[in-house]
Protein backbone atom coordinates (compact mmCIF):
# COMPACT_ATOMS: atom_id res chain seq x y z
CA UNK A 1 0.00 0.00 0.00
CA UNK A 2 3.09 2.32 0.56
CA UNK A 3 4.16 2.06 -2.83
CA UNK A 4 0.32 2.86 -3.92
CA UNK A 5 0.57 5.95 -1.83
CA UNK A 6 4.13 7.17 -2.95
CA UNK A 7 2.45 6.78 -6.20
CA UNK A 8 -0.60 8.77 -5.80
CA UNK A 9 1.06 11.55 -4.06
CA UNK A 10 3.33 11.74 -7.16
CA UNK A 11 0.61 11.91 -9.84
CA UNK A 12 -1.33 14.86 -7.52
CA UNK A 13 2.40 16.79 -7.65
CA UNK A 14 2.27 16.39 -10.94
CA UNK A 15 -1.33 17.47 -11.54
CA UNK A 16 -0.52 20.46 -9.65
CA UNK A 17 2.25 21.51 -11.60
CA UNK A 18 0.34 21.93 -14.49
CA UNK A 19 -1.40 24.73 -15.83
CA UNK A 20 -4.33 23.50 -17.18
CA UNK A 21 -5.71 22.77 -13.44
CA UNK A 22 -5.38 26.85 -12.98
CA UNK A 23 -6.70 27.46 -16.67
CA UNK A 24 -9.75 26.12 -16.05
CA UNK A 25 -10.39 27.71 -12.49
CA UNK A 26 -9.65 30.69 -14.08
CA UNK A 27 -11.69 30.56 -16.94
CA UNK A 28 -14.79 29.47 -14.57
CA UNK A 29 -14.44 31.99 -12.06
CA UNK A 30 -14.57 35.09 -14.84
CA UNK A 31 -17.41 33.19 -16.49
CA UNK A 32 -19.14 33.26 -13.05
CA UNK A 33 -18.39 36.91 -12.22
CA UNK A 34 -19.57 38.14 -15.89
CA UNK A 35 -22.68 36.49 -15.11
CA UNK A 36 -22.98 37.66 -11.42
CA UNK A 37 -22.34 41.21 -13.21
CA UNK A 38 -25.35 40.31 -16.25
CA UNK A 39 -27.77 39.29 -13.66
CA UNK A 40 -29.97 42.47 -13.81
CA UNK A 41 -30.21 41.34 -18.09
CA UNK A 42 -31.92 37.28 -16.75
CA UNK A 43 -35.12 39.06 -15.56
CA UNK A 44 -35.34 37.55 -12.60
CA UNK A 45 -33.55 34.09 -13.60
CA UNK A 46 -30.19 35.11 -11.86
CA UNK A 47 -29.98 32.54 -9.51
CA UNK A 48 -30.59 29.56 -11.80
CA UNK A 49 -28.19 30.65 -14.62
CA UNK A 50 -25.42 31.35 -12.03
CA UNK A 51 -26.08 27.58 -10.56
CA UNK A 52 -26.22 26.03 -14.22
CA UNK A 53 -23.31 27.61 -15.62
CA UNK A 54 -21.57 26.87 -12.49
CA UNK A 55 -22.36 23.21 -12.43
CA UNK A 56 -21.80 23.23 -15.76
CA UNK A 57 -18.13 24.28 -15.28
CA UNK A 58 -17.58 22.02 -12.56
CA UNK A 59 -18.48 19.02 -14.97
CA UNK A 60 -16.72 19.98 -18.11
CA UNK A 61 -13.46 20.94 -16.04
CA UNK A 62 -13.59 17.96 -14.33
CA UNK A 63 -13.65 16.30 -17.91
CA UNK A 64 -11.06 17.81 -19.10
CA UNK A 65 -8.70 17.36 -16.23
CA UNK A 66 -9.86 13.52 -16.70
CA UNK A 67 -9.37 13.27 -20.73
CA UNK A 68 -6.59 15.57 -21.18
CA UNK A 69 -4.33 15.72 -17.62
CA UNK A 70 -5.35 11.77 -17.45
CA UNK A 71 -4.25 10.89 -20.74
CA UNK A 72 -1.25 12.97 -20.95
CA UNK A 73 0.44 12.23 -17.95
CA UNK A 74 0.02 8.65 -18.25
CA UNK A 75 1.31 8.94 -21.89
CA UNK A 76 4.05 11.24 -20.95
CA UNK A 77 5.44 9.10 -18.39
CA UNK A 78 5.52 6.21 -20.93
CA UNK A 79 7.49 8.31 -23.48
CA UNK A 80 9.88 9.41 -20.46
CA UNK A 81 10.67 5.88 -19.47
CA UNK A 82 9.37 6.55 -16.38
CA UNK A 83 7.11 3.44 -16.12
CA UNK A 84 9.88 1.64 -16.78
CA UNK A 85 12.04 3.06 -14.12
CA UNK A 86 9.39 2.52 -11.71
CA UNK A 87 8.42 -1.47 -12.44
CA UNK A 88 12.41 -2.22 -11.62
CA UNK A 89 11.86 -1.31 -8.38
CA UNK A 90 9.86 -3.45 -5.96
CA UNK A 91 6.28 -2.32 -7.52
CA UNK A 92 3.93 -5.19 -9.18
CA UNK A 93 2.33 -3.65 -12.35
CA UNK A 94 -1.08 -3.95 -9.92
CA UNK A 95 0.71 -1.23 -7.49
CA UNK A 96 1.46 0.66 -10.31
CA UNK A 97 -1.86 0.42 -11.81
CA UNK A 98 -4.02 1.76 -8.38
CA UNK A 99 -1.35 4.19 -8.08
CA UNK A 100 -1.83 6.46 -11.11
CA UNK A 101 -5.41 5.38 -10.99
CA UNK A 102 -5.89 6.90 -7.17
CA UNK A 103 -3.63 9.49 -8.59
CA UNK A 104 -6.35 10.19 -11.20
CA UNK A 105 -9.11 10.45 -8.95
CA UNK A 106 -7.34 12.51 -6.35
CA UNK A 107 -6.96 15.13 -9.24
CA UNK A 108 -10.35 14.93 -9.81
CA UNK A 109 -11.19 15.99 -6.05
CA UNK A 110 -8.89 18.28 -6.34
CA UNK A 111 -10.06 19.97 -9.44
CA UNK A 112 -14.13 19.44 -8.17
CA UNK A 113 -12.84 20.73 -4.47
CA UNK A 114 -11.49 23.83 -6.27
CA UNK A 115 -13.95 24.76 -8.56
CA UNK A 116 -16.87 24.28 -5.75
CA UNK A 117 -15.18 26.50 -3.48
CA UNK A 118 -14.70 29.34 -6.07
CA UNK A 119 -18.28 28.71 -7.12
CA UNK A 120 -19.55 29.11 -3.28
CA UNK A 121 -17.07 32.35 -2.76
CA UNK A 122 -18.85 33.92 -5.78
CA UNK A 123 -22.15 33.24 -4.84
CA UNK A 124 -21.56 34.44 -1.70
CA UNK A 125 -19.54 37.71 -3.08
CA UNK A 126 -22.78 38.51 -5.34
CA UNK A 127 -25.65 37.21 -2.68
CA UNK A 128 -26.15 34.10 -4.49
CA UNK A 129 -28.36 31.33 -2.44
CA UNK A 130 -26.35 28.22 -1.63
CA UNK A 131 -27.86 25.49 -4.11
CA UNK A 132 -29.65 22.84 -1.67
CA UNK A 133 -28.59 19.94 -2.01
CA UNK A 134 -24.88 21.07 -4.02
CA UNK A 135 -22.91 17.97 -2.39
CA UNK A 136 -25.00 15.49 -4.05
CA UNK A 137 -24.48 17.25 -6.98
CA UNK A 138 -20.96 17.57 -6.68
CA UNK A 139 -21.31 13.21 -5.69
CA UNK A 140 -22.29 12.82 -9.01
CA UNK A 141 -19.98 14.63 -10.93
CA UNK A 142 -17.26 13.26 -9.00
CA UNK A 143 -18.98 9.45 -9.87
CA UNK A 144 -19.56 9.88 -13.33
CA UNK A 145 -16.05 11.26 -13.98
CA UNK A 146 -14.58 8.12 -12.56
CA UNK A 147 -15.45 6.26 -14.50
CA UNK A 148 -14.21 8.00 -17.23
CA UNK A 149 -10.87 8.15 -15.16
CA UNK A 150 -11.26 4.73 -15.44
CA UNK A 151 -11.83 4.50 -19.47
CA UNK A 152 -8.76 6.75 -19.71
CA UNK A 153 -6.91 4.21 -17.60
CA UNK A 154 -7.76 1.79 -19.65
CA UNK A 155 -7.13 2.56 -22.98
CA UNK A 156 -3.57 4.07 -21.69
CA UNK A 157 -2.91 0.49 -20.89
CA UNK A 158 -2.13 -0.61 -24.71
CA UNK A 159 -2.79 2.78 -26.76
CA UNK A 160 -1.18 6.06 -27.41
CA UNK A 161 -1.96 9.66 -26.28
CA UNK A 162 -4.76 10.39 -29.13
CA UNK A 163 -6.09 7.18 -29.28
CA UNK A 164 -6.82 7.42 -25.50
CA UNK A 165 -8.07 10.33 -25.80
CA UNK A 166 -10.22 9.56 -28.78
CA UNK A 167 -11.86 6.37 -27.31
CA UNK A 168 -12.41 8.18 -23.95
CA UNK A 169 -14.35 10.49 -25.09
CA UNK A 170 -16.05 8.55 -27.65
CA UNK A 171 -17.05 5.71 -25.08
CA UNK A 172 -18.25 8.50 -22.54
CA UNK A 173 -20.70 10.61 -25.53
CA UNK A 174 -22.13 7.44 -26.53
CA UNK A 175 -22.49 6.54 -22.89
CA UNK A 176 -24.57 9.70 -22.46
CA UNK A 177 -26.61 8.94 -25.59
CA UNK A 178 -27.19 4.80 -24.94
CA UNK A 179 -30.77 5.49 -24.27
CA UNK A 180 -31.19 6.00 -28.41
CA UNK A 181 -30.06 2.73 -29.06
CA UNK A 182 -32.71 1.60 -27.15
CA UNK A 183 -35.01 3.40 -29.40
CA UNK A 184 -32.94 1.86 -32.39
CA UNK A 185 -33.32 -1.33 -31.04
CA UNK A 186 -37.07 -1.06 -31.04
CA UNK A 187 -37.19 0.67 -34.37
CA UNK A 188 -35.35 -1.86 -36.40
CA UNK A 189 -36.28 -4.98 -38.54
CA UNK A 190 -33.51 -6.46 -38.49
CA UNK A 191 -32.84 -9.22 -35.58
CA UNK A 192 -29.20 -9.23 -35.62
CA UNK A 193 -28.73 -5.17 -35.40
CA UNK A 194 -31.36 -5.55 -32.46
CA UNK A 195 -29.01 -7.66 -30.90
CA UNK A 196 -25.99 -5.27 -31.73
CA UNK A 197 -28.08 -2.58 -30.54
CA UNK A 198 -28.73 -3.88 -27.27
CA UNK A 199 -25.60 -5.49 -26.00
CA UNK A 200 -23.83 -2.01 -26.74
CA UNK A 201 -26.73 -0.59 -24.60
CA UNK A 202 -25.43 -3.18 -22.27
CA UNK A 203 -22.10 -2.84 -22.15
CA UNK A 204 -21.65 1.37 -23.14
CA UNK A 205 -21.53 2.61 -19.04
CA UNK A 206 -25.23 4.06 -18.49
CA UNK A 207 -24.15 7.92 -17.84
CA UNK A 208 -27.51 9.39 -18.00
CA UNK A 209 -27.64 8.06 -14.34
CA UNK A 210 -25.71 10.90 -13.03
CA UNK A 211 -28.04 13.66 -14.87
CA UNK A 212 -28.95 15.46 -12.00
CA UNK A 213 -28.01 19.16 -12.32
CA UNK A 214 -31.05 20.49 -13.92
CA UNK A 215 -33.00 18.96 -11.24
CA UNK A 216 -31.12 20.36 -8.54
CA UNK A 217 -31.27 23.61 -9.92
CA UNK A 218 -34.97 22.78 -10.32
CA UNK A 219 -35.55 22.57 -7.18
CA UNK A 220 -35.86 18.34 -6.48
CA UNK A 221 -33.03 16.52 -5.01
CA UNK A 222 -32.37 12.13 -5.97
CA UNK A 223 -34.04 10.54 -3.83
CA UNK A 224 -31.67 8.43 -1.00
CA UNK A 225 -32.41 5.28 -3.20
CA UNK A 226 -31.26 6.87 -6.58
CA UNK A 227 -28.30 8.33 -5.04
CA UNK A 228 -26.93 4.43 -4.08
CA UNK A 229 -28.28 3.13 -6.98
CA UNK A 230 -25.73 5.69 -8.79
CA UNK A 231 -23.10 4.84 -6.07
CA UNK A 232 -23.39 0.70 -6.74
CA UNK A 233 -23.27 1.18 -10.61
CA UNK A 234 -20.16 2.93 -10.77
CA UNK A 235 -18.29 0.93 -8.15
CA UNK A 236 -19.36 -1.97 -9.98
CA UNK A 237 -18.30 -0.80 -13.43
CA UNK A 238 -15.26 0.87 -11.69
CA UNK A 239 -13.87 -2.49 -11.08
CA UNK A 240 -14.61 -4.22 -14.34
CA UNK A 241 -13.23 -1.16 -15.86
CA UNK A 242 -9.47 -1.27 -13.60
CA UNK A 243 -9.61 -4.73 -13.63
CA UNK A 244 -9.60 -5.05 -17.23
CA UNK A 245 -7.01 -2.70 -17.00
CA UNK A 246 -4.78 -4.71 -15.06
CA UNK A 247 -5.63 -7.83 -17.01
CA UNK A 248 -4.08 -5.59 -20.37
CA UNK A 249 -1.57 -4.07 -18.44
CA UNK A 250 -0.18 -7.09 -17.00
CA UNK A 251 0.74 -8.46 -20.63
CA UNK A 252 2.17 -5.82 -21.79
CA UNK A 253 5.85 -5.24 -22.95
CA UNK A 254 7.14 -2.11 -21.20
CA UNK A 255 10.16 -0.25 -23.10
CA UNK B 1 -3.32 -11.42 -14.54
CA UNK B 2 -5.90 -14.03 -14.17
CA UNK B 3 -7.54 -12.51 -10.89
CA UNK B 4 -7.55 -9.05 -12.74
CA UNK B 5 -9.75 -10.90 -15.35
CA UNK B 6 -11.66 -12.81 -12.54
CA UNK B 7 -12.70 -9.27 -10.99
CA UNK B 8 -13.76 -7.45 -14.32
CA UNK B 9 -16.10 -10.48 -15.24
CA UNK B 10 -17.07 -10.84 -11.55
CA UNK B 11 -17.92 -6.53 -11.71
CA UNK B 12 -20.12 -7.74 -15.24
CA UNK B 13 -21.93 -10.34 -14.72
CA UNK B 14 -22.57 -8.30 -11.40
CA UNK B 15 -23.83 -5.17 -13.63
CA UNK B 16 -25.64 -7.77 -16.02
CA UNK B 17 -27.99 -8.97 -12.71
CA UNK B 18 -28.48 -5.33 -11.08
CA UNK B 19 -29.70 -4.33 -14.62
CA UNK B 20 -31.75 -7.54 -15.79
CA UNK B 21 -33.30 -7.36 -12.43
CA UNK B 22 -34.49 -3.93 -12.94
CA UNK B 23 -38.25 -3.51 -14.68
CA UNK B 24 -37.02 -0.44 -16.36
CA UNK B 25 -33.40 0.13 -17.89
CA UNK B 26 -31.45 2.31 -15.38
CA UNK B 27 -31.33 5.04 -17.71
CA UNK B 28 -34.51 7.36 -17.62
CA UNK B 29 -36.41 6.91 -20.79
CA UNK B 30 -36.21 10.39 -22.69
CA UNK B 31 -37.34 12.16 -25.76
CA UNK B 32 -35.70 12.13 -28.76
CA UNK B 33 -33.04 14.83 -28.56
CA UNK B 34 -31.95 17.40 -31.04
CA UNK B 35 -27.80 16.85 -31.85
CA UNK B 36 -27.30 20.24 -30.25
CA UNK B 37 -29.33 19.20 -26.90
CA UNK B 38 -27.27 15.80 -27.69
CA UNK B 39 -24.06 17.05 -27.65
CA UNK B 40 -24.48 19.16 -24.24
CA UNK B 41 -23.55 15.82 -22.24
CA UNK B 42 -25.81 16.53 -19.19
CA UNK B 43 -25.77 20.61 -19.10
CA UNK B 44 -28.62 21.08 -21.47
CA UNK B 45 -29.75 23.89 -18.75
CA UNK B 46 -27.03 26.11 -20.09
CA UNK B 47 -27.76 25.82 -23.56
CA UNK B 48 -31.75 26.75 -22.05
CA UNK B 49 -30.25 29.65 -19.99
CA UNK B 50 -28.86 30.79 -23.68
CA UNK B 51 -32.35 30.07 -24.95
CA UNK B 52 -33.94 32.46 -22.51
CA UNK B 53 -31.49 35.47 -23.22
CA UNK B 54 -32.29 34.65 -26.55
CA UNK B 55 -36.50 34.68 -25.68
CA UNK B 56 -35.68 38.09 -24.09
CA UNK B 57 -33.93 39.76 -26.66
CA UNK B 58 -36.85 38.92 -29.23
CA UNK B 59 -39.39 40.26 -26.62
CA UNK B 60 -37.32 43.53 -26.38
CA UNK B 61 -37.04 43.41 -30.45
CA UNK B 62 -40.84 43.64 -30.69
CA UNK B 63 -41.43 45.66 -27.88
CA UNK B 64 -39.08 48.49 -29.34
CA UNK B 65 -40.98 47.94 -32.64
CA UNK B 66 -38.51 45.91 -34.73
CA UNK B 67 -40.81 42.52 -35.48
CA UNK B 68 -43.92 40.71 -34.96
CA UNK B 69 -43.71 38.01 -32.05
CA UNK B 70 -44.45 35.09 -35.21
CA UNK B 71 -41.15 33.14 -33.51
CA UNK B 72 -42.16 33.28 -29.92
CA UNK B 73 -44.02 30.35 -29.59
CA UNK B 74 -41.25 27.96 -31.39
CA UNK B 75 -38.48 30.20 -29.48
CA UNK B 76 -40.83 29.27 -26.38
CA UNK B 77 -41.40 25.55 -26.89
CA UNK B 78 -37.68 24.69 -27.60
CA UNK B 79 -36.63 26.18 -24.64
CA UNK B 80 -39.14 24.18 -22.47
CA UNK B 81 -38.88 21.33 -23.93
CA UNK B 82 -34.86 21.49 -22.83
CA UNK B 83 -35.68 22.61 -19.31
CA UNK B 84 -39.22 22.14 -18.15
CA UNK B 85 -38.59 22.78 -14.39
CA UNK B 86 -37.34 26.09 -15.91
CA UNK B 87 -39.79 28.17 -13.98
CA UNK B 88 -39.39 32.03 -14.83
CA UNK B 89 -39.29 31.34 -18.62
CA UNK B 90 -42.60 29.41 -18.12
CA UNK B 91 -44.50 32.22 -16.44
CA UNK B 92 -43.21 34.99 -18.62
CA UNK B 93 -43.94 33.15 -21.75
CA UNK B 94 -47.52 32.20 -20.06
CA UNK B 95 -48.04 36.36 -19.75
CA UNK B 96 -46.79 37.28 -23.23
CA UNK B 97 -48.91 34.95 -24.72
CA UNK B 98 -52.03 35.62 -22.64
CA UNK B 99 -52.06 39.50 -23.36
CA UNK B 100 -49.54 40.50 -26.13
CA UNK B 101 -51.03 37.85 -28.02
CA UNK B 102 -54.35 37.55 -27.05
CA UNK B 103 -53.79 33.89 -26.51
CA UNK B 104 -54.78 32.52 -23.37
CA UNK B 105 -55.67 29.28 -24.34
CA UNK B 106 -52.64 28.64 -25.55
CA UNK B 107 -51.22 30.54 -22.23
CA UNK B 108 -52.71 27.57 -20.04
CA UNK B 109 -51.73 24.64 -22.28
CA UNK B 110 -48.14 25.67 -21.54
CA UNK B 111 -49.04 26.17 -17.91
CA UNK B 112 -50.61 22.65 -18.06
CA UNK B 113 -47.48 21.05 -19.78
CA UNK B 114 -45.33 22.56 -16.74
CA UNK B 115 -47.64 21.17 -14.28
CA UNK B 116 -47.48 17.72 -15.68
CA UNK B 117 -43.89 17.88 -15.86
CA UNK B 118 -43.58 19.39 -12.33
CA UNK B 119 -46.14 17.91 -10.47
CA UNK B 120 -45.27 18.91 -7.08
CA UNK B 121 -44.77 22.86 -8.08
CA UNK B 122 -47.76 24.67 -7.07
CA UNK B 123 -46.98 27.71 -9.29
CA UNK B 124 -48.52 26.28 -12.13
CA UNK B 125 -51.96 25.31 -11.33
CA UNK B 126 -52.01 28.53 -8.70
CA UNK B 127 -50.91 30.17 -12.33
CA UNK B 128 -54.01 28.48 -14.26
CA UNK B 129 -56.84 29.67 -11.62
CA UNK B 130 -55.73 32.76 -12.64
CA UNK B 131 -55.69 32.89 -16.23
CA UNK B 132 -58.99 30.21 -16.03
CA UNK B 133 -60.80 33.12 -14.21
CA UNK B 134 -59.43 36.15 -15.26
CA UNK B 135 -59.04 35.56 -19.29
CA UNK B 136 -61.77 32.54 -19.64
CA UNK B 137 -64.02 33.46 -16.86
CA UNK B 138 -64.08 29.91 -16.62
CA UNK B 139 -65.23 29.37 -12.33
CA UNK B 140 -65.25 25.81 -12.56
CA UNK B 141 -61.88 25.17 -13.95
CA UNK B 142 -60.14 28.17 -11.90
CA UNK B 143 -61.80 26.91 -8.63
CA UNK B 144 -60.54 23.01 -9.37
CA UNK B 145 -57.01 25.07 -10.23
CA UNK B 146 -56.62 26.69 -7.42
CA UNK B 147 -57.47 23.54 -5.32
CA UNK B 148 -54.96 21.67 -7.17
CA UNK B 149 -52.60 24.16 -5.88
CA UNK B 150 -53.40 23.84 -2.84
CA UNK B 151 -52.64 19.99 -2.83
CA UNK B 152 -48.61 21.00 -3.40
CA UNK B 153 -46.18 22.00 -0.47
CA UNK B 154 -45.61 25.78 0.24
CA UNK B 155 -48.94 26.80 -1.89
CA UNK B 156 -49.84 30.59 -0.65
CA UNK B 157 -52.57 30.47 1.57
CA UNK B 158 -54.58 32.75 -0.47
CA UNK B 159 -55.74 29.34 -2.94
CA UNK B 160 -58.04 28.66 0.11
CA UNK B 161 -59.73 32.50 -0.10
CA UNK B 162 -59.81 32.71 -4.02
CA UNK B 163 -61.47 28.98 -4.54
CA UNK B 164 -64.58 30.21 -1.50
CA UNK B 165 -64.82 33.29 -3.43
CA UNK B 166 -65.28 31.72 -6.83
CA UNK B 167 -67.85 29.59 -4.75
CA UNK B 168 -69.97 31.98 -3.54
CA UNK B 169 -69.62 34.46 -5.57
CA UNK B 170 -68.25 32.89 -9.32
CA UNK B 171 -67.83 35.87 -12.01
CA UNK B 172 -68.24 38.80 -9.01
CA UNK B 173 -65.98 41.52 -10.32
CA UNK B 174 -65.17 41.88 -6.25
CA UNK B 175 -63.26 38.55 -6.93
CA UNK B 176 -61.59 39.63 -9.85
CA UNK B 177 -59.98 42.70 -8.43
CA UNK B 178 -58.35 40.49 -5.29
CA UNK B 179 -56.89 38.38 -8.12
CA UNK B 180 -55.40 41.22 -10.04
CA UNK B 181 -54.54 43.01 -6.70
CA UNK B 182 -52.74 39.87 -5.52
CA UNK B 183 -51.11 40.26 -9.16
CA UNK B 184 -49.93 43.44 -8.80
CA UNK B 185 -48.55 42.62 -5.40
CA UNK B 186 -46.57 39.62 -6.23
CA UNK B 187 -45.23 41.39 -9.89
CA UNK B 188 -41.52 41.46 -10.32
CA UNK B 189 -41.75 43.40 -13.62
CA UNK B 190 -43.21 46.92 -13.68
CA UNK B 191 -44.79 46.30 -16.73
CA UNK B 192 -46.97 43.86 -15.17
CA UNK B 193 -47.61 45.55 -12.17
CA UNK B 194 -48.87 48.45 -14.41
CA UNK B 195 -51.08 46.33 -16.04
CA UNK B 196 -52.71 44.77 -13.16
CA UNK B 197 -53.69 48.19 -11.32
CA UNK B 198 -55.10 49.18 -14.33
CA UNK B 199 -57.26 45.95 -14.20
CA UNK B 200 -58.08 46.45 -10.50
CA UNK B 201 -58.93 50.02 -11.10
CA UNK B 202 -61.17 49.44 -14.13
CA UNK B 203 -62.79 47.01 -12.04
CA UNK B 204 -63.42 49.26 -8.87
CA UNK B 205 -65.09 51.77 -11.53
CA UNK B 206 -67.37 48.89 -12.19
CA UNK B 207 -67.98 48.16 -8.72
CA UNK B 208 -68.66 52.11 -7.59
CA UNK B 209 -71.19 51.81 -10.63
CA UNK B 210 -72.91 48.90 -9.13
CA UNK B 211 -72.97 50.40 -5.86
CA UNK B 212 -74.71 53.38 -7.31
CA UNK B 213 -77.00 51.54 -9.21
CA UNK B 214 -78.50 50.00 -5.76
CA UNK B 215 -78.32 52.89 -3.90
CA UNK B 216 -80.38 54.92 -6.78
CA UNK B 217 -82.69 52.43 -7.04
CA UNK B 218 -85.96 53.32 -5.30
CA UNK B 219 -86.63 51.44 -1.94
CA UNK B 220 -90.23 50.47 -1.77
CA UNK B 221 -92.69 52.87 -0.62
CA UNK B 222 -93.85 51.76 3.09
CA UNK B 223 -97.03 54.31 2.79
Amino acid sequence: MRNVAVLTLAGLREALRDRLLYSLLGLGAILLCVLALVAPLTLGARDKTFHDAALAWIHVSAMLAMLVMGAWNLHRERERGIWLSVLTRPVSRQEFLLGRLSGLLGVLGLVIGAAALIYLLIGWATGVPLLPGLAVGLLYVFLEMSLLAGLVLLFSTFTGFAMTLFLALAVFAAGHLSADLLRFAALTESGFLRALALGAHWLLPHLELYRVRNSLVGGSTPAPDAVLAALGYTLLYFTALVGAAAAVFARREIR
Amino acid sequence: MARSLALAALSLVLLAFAQLGQPAPLIRQQEMRRPLEAVMLGSEALLADYYWFDLLQYFGGYRLGQHDLAEFNPRVERLLRLDPSFHRATLFAAVVRATDMQDPQGALRWLAWAERANPDEWIYPYEQGFFQYLWLENYQEAKAAFQRAGRCAGAPPAWRHFAARISELGGDPAVAREMWLQVADTAEHPRVREAALENVRRLEAILLEHSQERLTASPPSTS
